[in-house]
């Protein structure tokens, strides 16, 4: 997070809250409160076993968090609850280790009635959220790759990386975990 | 009278509302930031520590921390002399001695005003590996509060800061954080040589 960050995420902050306004509460907005209630940590996440990708070889993702720690929480805290909830999606990849890499993110109901993901960097892009079950989200394009900046986006000295970065990194299905499961 | 047309002494009117709004918004950054920069001055290096003894160990057996660092050397300064968005306000480094290990991590801290919400500016520091973040709030220029996780929306929420080994390798990181006795020091001001 750069010192733009929290003035961006606060930009973001308020297009969704008009955003929400305009749309009237839509059912995805108790969707997304209902995926991360408010005042409470949640972690999603998946990670990809050794069989999994080598049946995948074109899948360069190998493990994907989507968290919302004592820093979002807290930051929602201080903002109109009709925002955006803020997450951070840790990413690490085939060919970089454990390296994590990292993007913030403001969510909220999109006009199609689903929840969408917009990063906090600029131009940064962002993923669609589907809930599959109370446990199960899948996070990503179904009609291709996501273009969400975990790292290399504007202002960003990073290697460029991306949540759908190849061929075979579309939908990633996420399970709930413990805050723990999402270090 | 033509409502769609900005007369010249409308325009300076305006601009010199927009310039005091944002002298005002400059000046009041610059108050909210003394505190810490009063701690951290600028181009200014800097160490804070706090060790226990074996009493305090042995009376806190829910603390592993034996003596938690904050160094702010040349490396520290030149990630904040970055011409870049990603350089931190202050970088800092912690350098942390568990009852059984010895680990540190690259923090890139950010400072954080919450109007009502707090007392006081503070600092988020974020590992520069992305393993989690801490907060400092600068209690003097002496002084700093060390916090991991905190209260939100009216109940206490923990976190953990991971600390060691590389950015690449999960193996050798310490969590701090999970213990109760792992989330809020108070580190003094120390000579610089404290924190080679």
């Amino acid at each position: 997070m750069n010192r733009w960050t929290p003035r961006l995420l606060a930009a973001c902050a308020g297009l969704w809250s008009m955003t929400g306004a305009l749309a009237q509460q839509p059912p995805s907005r108790a969707m997304l409160e209902g995926l991360f209630p408010k005042g409470a940590p949640v972690c999603f996440a998946r990670y990809y076993d050794a069989a999994h990708l080598k049946r995948h070889p074109a899948q360069s993702v190998t493990s994907v968090r989507l968290m919302r720690g004592f820093q979002q929480v807290r930051g929602d805290a201080e903002r109109n609850p009709a925002d955006a909830i803020t997450i951070e999606l840790i990413v690490t990849y085939r060919d970089s280790g454990a390296r994590r890499f990292l993007g913030d993110a403001g969510c909220g109901p999109s006009l199609d009635n689903q929840i969408t993901c917009y990063s906090s960097s600029c131009d940064g892009g962002s993923f669609p959220v589907k809930v599959e079950d109370a446990d199960t989200i899948l996070i990503g394009g179904a009609q291709g790759r996501s273009r969400f900046s975990v790292s290399g986006g504007c202002g960003d000295d990073g290697p460029g990386r991306s949540l759908g970065r190849s061929a075979d990194d579309t939908v990633f299905r996420l399970t709930r975990m413990p805050i723990s499961a999402c270090r | 009278m033509d409502h769609g047309t900005l007369r010249p002494g409308q325009l300076a009117s305006g601009l010199s509302a927009l310039l005091l709004l944002t002298q005002m918004a400059g000046a009041q950054e610059v108050a909210e930031m003394k505190p810490i920069r009063a701690a951290f001055p600028i181009q200014q290096q800097g160490c804070f520590v706090r060790a226990y003894d074996a009493s305090h160990l042995a009376a806190n057996p829910n603390q592993s921390v034996r003596r938690i660092r904050l160094a702010r050397l040349a490396p520290e300064q030149k990630r904040e002399a970055l011409d870049s968005p990603g350089a931190p306000t202050i970088g800092l480094r912690l350098l942390l001695r568990t009852r059984t290990s010895v680990s540190t991590e690259a923090l890139d801290c950010e400072a954080r005003y919450d109007g009502a919400a707090a007392a006081q500016p503070y600092l988020t520091c974020r590992s520069t590996c992305n393993r989690g973040s801490i907060d400092l709030t600068p209690l003097g220029p002496d002084s700093v509060r060390l916090t991991i996780g905190g209260v939100a929306s009216g109940r206490f929420i923990p976190d953990a800061i991971g600390v060691g080994g590389t950015c690449a390798l999960d193996t050798g990181v310490i969590w701090l954080g999970d213990r109760e006795g792992d989330r809020s020091f108070l580190l003094a001001r120390a000579g610089l040589e404290m924190c080679r």
